[in-house]
């Protein structure tokens, strides 16, 4: 019984020890790096209209599965993640509450689909206009993104630029 | 019933091959009515205020779609689309001869204050039309349509899921046909140029009855 204890406490302390190495490789690699946004963009809208949409790809360059859980931006009263869908001939929008991007994949806000809900926009935005959004992760971690604001109709055929967008 | 009226004609792939093999092939998903249905009698008011009733869809040819405008994603991804297939359409025939565009504002609360700006953004031809509630309901079963608006949440936010297609009205103010997302751009103008040319596309036109 006795002679067990000292090779456990050995294996906890390597076990420790690896966790700890694996914490710190982590660590080396900035958030920047691991995940990002690309192609963000908030369809422009007149002052009036006081929800947007934000639509952009997530990346997620590391070997872990995360989850946007929530977003902020300073030019919006409060973002919300929702995803539209059409069942039986009726579109929906709903609260998802979250966003898988799993290991090493892209995942795609887009048109007609999973996006950002801006709400209550606290300045008037104007095409070319920049727009600040932080994606919060379960990790902790905090993906920074820079939405561009422009027409929807605007670039090569803006109806079906979605298709290229990857899933 | 009346769904024994309708047949199917799913208009698929016609541009596929510019698309690279992994993007879904451009689609418009079209139904067209045997027997062109009236819509009953409604009074709505037009985005300047002015009375728009069924008599209104009267004359020329439109595409009708339910929607709100605190609607960020779908309703407006709709309306650019709707924008760029009239767009298309106008490459193929007199813009008299064009559909108009009506957004049937559901949710008129909210809706009554911006409306204008609102539709206006996809194009300054495009119509919204709202009202008083009773009203509304009666012009979207006249376009066999629906809305139901959501109960609000602990901020008094509500959403307001509605019908995803949109209503092809005759220039007889009948609804000769409904289209479903996606909309994509150009077998949509086709679906709809095709419908136009076998029902007569002329204001008195109706060769097809």
């Amino acid at each position: 019984m006795m002679k067990h204890r000292l090779p456990l406490r050995r294996l906890l302390v390597i076990g420790s020890l690896a966790i700890g190495a694996t914490f710190h490789a982590a660590a080396q690699v900035p958030t920047a790096e691991r995940f990002s946004a690309e192609n963000a963009w908030v369809p422009w809208a007149p002052s009036t209209v006081s929800v947007h949409a934000a639509y952009m790809t997530i990346v997620n360059r590391s070997d872990e599965d995360r989850f946007v859980v929530s977003a902020e931006s300073p030019d919006y009263e409060r973002v919300e993640l929702h995803s539209s869908s059409v069942k039986s001939g009726v579109a929906e929008m709903r609260d998802v509450g979250q966003v898988a991007i799993p290991a090493n994949k892209r995942v795609a806000l887009e048109p007609g689909g999973l996006h950002l809900m801006l709400i209550g926009p606290k300045r008037a935005l104007a095409t070319d206009d920049r727009v600040r959004i932080v994606l919060h992760l379960q990790s902790g971690e905090r993906v920074d993104v820079l939405a561009v604001v422009r027409r929807r109709n605007t670039g090569s055929h803006s109806g079906h630029e979605h298709h290229g967008a990857p899933r | 019933m009346r769904r024994s009226g309708w047949h199917v004609l799913v208009v698929a792939a016609l541009s596929a091959a510019v698309w690279s093999g992994a993007a879904a092939a451009p689609r418009v998903n079209g139904v067209i009515l045997d027997r062109a249905a009236p819509v009953q009698a409604f009074t709505l008011e037009d985005h300047n205020g002015k009375p728009f009733t069924a008599e209104s869809l009267k004359g020329r040819w439109s595409l009708v779609l339910a929607g709100f405008t605190h609607c960020p994603d779908v309703c407006p991804f709709t309306l650019a689309n709707l924008e760029q297939v009239t767009a298309e359409l106008g490459l193929r025939m007199r813009p008299d001869r064009l559909p108009v565009v009506v957004f049937l504002a559901v949710d008129p609360d909210r809706d009554r204050a911006n409306l204008k700006e609102y539709v206006q953004q996809f194009h300054p031809d495009f119509i919204g039309v709202t009202g008083e509630i009773d009203q509304i309901d009666r012009a979207l079963k006249g376009f066999d349509a629906i809305a139901v608006r959501s109960k609000p949440d602990a901020r008094g936010n509500y959403s307001v899921t509605h019908s995803a297609a949109v209503a092809v009205i005759d220039p007889q103010g009948r609804l000769a046909a409904k289209i479903s997302p996606p909309f994509d751009v150009e077998p949509t103008a086709e679906f709809l140029a095709d419908l136009f040319r076998r029902r007569g596309d002329g204001p008195s036109g109706d060769r097809g009855r």
